[in-house]
């Protein structure tokens, strides 16, 4: 989030602003907000109704948080760019400016969205690590 | 009923819960809007109060919206 943040002013001049949304009640956010210096609005939908409307509540973590995931909406609503990542720096900011300032000029965007086949590998193995490490933990409902 | 379904493979598979997660995600994956497709409006407030909507967000041109997990 720090990075984005870094990148805002680059970001504006290219005709994008920012916005990053949680199930983080203000209170919750607005440390971050602050301590880290975050420029960007940090949105608080502690009804979770958006992260639901987009298809990426993980109701499997506490009560339910957001999916990581990442979008490049254009002035008509229209989504240009989907990341879908489990963590929310696998599409790197400075990917994300490169394409915006493709977009921007109408360029056909040289970043593409990646494949996802990967990752869910990867997330098995972790979670195989972590299994090992830490033991299973049952969910509490 | 996917959910069951991904969190009985998950956890015969010994992943029961990221495992599960990851699952779901994939399942759930036409859920969540494509590219091409129209971006939900939202109308949230942030960390300040104030009320922010989509539609302002990209009226620049451009919005870039990110999903995080939070802080809880």
């Amino acid at each position: 989030m720090a990075d984005y943040s870094a990148r805002l002013d680059d970001f504006r001049a290219a005709g994008a602003d920012l916005a990053a949304i949680s199930v983080d009640s203000p209170a919750r956010a607005e440390p971050m907000h602050g301590e880290l210096g975050i420029k960007f609005p940090l949105l608080c939908d502690s009804r979770r109704e958006v992260v639901k409307s987009y298809g990426l509540l993980n109701t499997r973590e506490n009560g339910g948080i957001a999916f990581p995931a990442a979008f490049v909406v254009d002035r008509n609503r229209i989504i240009r760019f989907r990341a879908l990542e489990e963590v929310a720096s696998r599409v790197s900011v400075d990917e994300l400016l490169r394409l915006v300032r493709d977009l921007a000029k109408g360029v056909e965007p040289s970043v593409k969205p990646r494949r996802r086949g990967v990752w869910p590998g990867i997330m098995f193995l972790r979670a195989t690590m972590n299994a090992m490490l830490r033991g299973v933990r049952v969910p509490v409902k | 009923m996917f959910r069951t379904l991904a969190a009985c493979c998950a956890s015969t598979l010994g992943y029961p819960e990221i495992g599960a997660d990851a699952i779901v995600m994939l399942m759930d994956e036409r859920g969540i809007p494509e590219v091409g497709e129209t971006a939900p409006e939202f109308e949230l407030a942030d960390s300040t109060g104030a009320v922010r909507r989509l539609s302002e967000i990209v009226s620049g041109g451009f919005g870039v919206v990110i999903f995080y997990r939070g802080h809880w």
